[in-house]
């Protein structure tokens, strides 16, 4: 493999590259590949592992500077065991207009082993993407200020994961998937214990994500209005906290009729007006906390929603409370198990509470 | 399930209720009426359920029945409750302060327990159970209150309405 005899640029922007930052050429002899360009219209690739054939530890970064970049780095060893232990790092930097980011990272032999992938763009219309095979890696998107209309995928497939994105821009799209990725041939083990963080504060964001395994958590928080957050759950003890701060929010979660023991934490609050928050769980046990609140100015014209199927064999096993205030909110809860336990706190005016058992 | 058990549980309750009522009727504020916003605590509260029985695996919590519990605090709200579904003894408590309210209740199979406090004027309850042993306790304070209850088979009923 050839080396790059490029020092790294810094990456202390907003403190967040830091953590990510890399020394070029590695001084543990590892792969290294650093790309920096600036102009439009640039292309960086940064492949370390040709045909599948690794044999070494992969630092790889490219930083560019101006407008409608495109930049991809690749490190899979999924058909080549490499002997002994080493991680692979990957950090892409952009900062103008209509850029394009992709890492692609696949390791699956290890659970002590790990991958980490980070993307920074302050751009418009920046699209970024990591896809990650393997235990306990770790995939980052961070799309801030200044971004207009950004999107950002996360794709992982392991034990122990962690996707983490946070936007700053309007018309944002996120899309996680936990539990999915296969990508080329070789071992894929199951999801279990991964986390998705998300942080989007700007208006009109859409978020979704996806968790398929064991005791992974979601945690989501949208500060912006008109924001809409699903959420897809397919497994047993798994958590899912939503935070909406602002009005008009649509909450969608969905727990498919495998799962088991799931928990699910709406809050809508601050100023919520006008805002939606459904939970539909099936399959054995589930807990629904919904709260919808306007502390600010006493909205209302809530909706909340849970539909809770599965079954329960102890008190509480199907549990659902609903707490909400101001005005002409509608607390709508339909429970078909045994054990099913509902409760529903309404304060202000024209409410309507409805639940059928 | 054996009706007897919830005969049982249901007396209790309704002694535990009507024990309960002057202090709901003092505590007709918003506080007393609405408490904590965290429901929890109340909803996992076996003491609700609780009586002079020996056997506590008779007490609601222990059965499979569902339990719903309703609190609102204002004017104009409805309350739905639509208890059944699963053919077990269905606890249902629905308290409301305010005025213009209306309490739209329904239970089917046996057993039932249904307690409502309405603390305000003009209030309504519709309340309709059917099935054998079960109870319905309610509690209106105000004035132009209305009442409509329908019950099918052994059961028991205490209404209790004060001006305000």
């Amino acid at each position: 493999m050839k080396r790059y005899l490029i020092l790294a640029a810094s990456l202390s922007v907003l403190g967040f590259a830091s953590a990510q930052a890399q020394v070029f050429p590695s001084p543990t002899h590892d792969n290294s590949a650093s790309i920096t360009q600036t102009g439009n219209l640039n292309d960086a690739r940064i492949n370390q592992a040709v045909n599948n054939i690794y044999n070494g530890q992969g630092n790889a970064e490219i930083i560019q500077s101006n407008s409608r970049g495109i930049a991809t780095i690749t490190q899979t060893n999924a058909t080549s065991a490499v002997a002994g232990g080493f991680d692979n790092t990957a950090s892409i930097d952009q900062r103008r207009n209509r850029d394009t980011a992709t890492i692609d990272q696949i390791h699956d032999y290890a659970s002590t082993r790990d991958n980490r992938a980070t993307i920074l763009q302050v751009a418009a219309n920046a699209n970024a993407t990591i896809q990650q095979r393997g235990d306990k890696n770790t995939a980052a998107i961070r799309q801030v200020a200044g971004s207009v209309t950004p999107t950002a995928s996360i794709q992982q497939n392991g034990l122990s994961n962690t996707a983490n994105v946070r936007q700053e821009g309007v018309n944002s799209l996120v899309t996680v998937r936990q539990g999915t990725y296969s990508d080329q041939v070789g071992l894929s083990q199951d999801t279990t214990g991964s986390r998705v963080d998300v942080l989007s504060q700007g208006l009109n964001a859409d978020i979704f994500v996806s968790q398929v395994g064991f005791t992974h958590t979601a945690d989501i928080t949208e500060d912006g209005a008109n924001g809409t957050i699903t959420v897809s759950m397919d497994g047993a003890r798994n958590d899912v906290l939503v935070t909406q701060n602002s009005t008009d929010g649509i909450i969608d979660i969905v727990s498919t009729g495998t799962s088991a023991r799931n928990d699910v934490t709406v809050t809508q609050e601050l100023t919520d007006a006008g805002s939606t928050a459904r939970v539909t769980q099936s399959g054995t046990f589930g807990t629904a906390v919904i709260t919808q609140l306007d502390n600010q100015a006493g909205g209302g014209g809530n909706l909340a929603e849970v539909t809770q199927t599965g079954v329960g064999v102890a008190l509480a096993d199907i549990l659902s409370t609903i707490t909400q205030n101001g005005g002409l909110n509608e607390a709508f809860v339909t429970q078909a198990g045994d054990y099913a336990q509902s409760g529903i706190l309404q304060t202000g005016v024209g409410h309507t509470a409805t639940v059928s058992q | 399930m054996k009706p007897r058990r919830f005969i049982l549980s249901g007396a209790a309750f309704v002694a535990a209720l009507m024990l309960a009522g002057p202090a709901l009727a003092q505590g007709s504020s918003e506080d007393s009426l609405l408490g904590s916003l965290d429901l929890k605590p109340q909803l996992g509260e076996t003491s609700l359920f609780s009586g002079a029985d020996d056997e506590p695996e008779d007490h609601g919590p222990d059965d499979q029945g569902s339990f719903a519990l309703i609190r609102q605090s204002g004017s104009g709200n409805l309350a739905a409750l639509n208890q059944g579904g699963q053919g077990h003894g269905a606890y249902a408590v629905v308290a409301q302060y305010g005025e213009d309210n209306l309490v739209q209740l329904d239970q089917c199979a046996c057993g039932n327990v249904a307690a409502v406090v309405q603390d305000g004027n003009a209030n309504l309850s519709d309340i309709t159970q059917s099935g054998a042993g079960n109870v319905f306790v309610h509690f209106q304070y105000g004035d132009a209150l209305a009442l409509s209850v329908t019950q099918y088979g052994g059961a028991q009923v205490v209404v209790t309405q004060t001006g305000p």
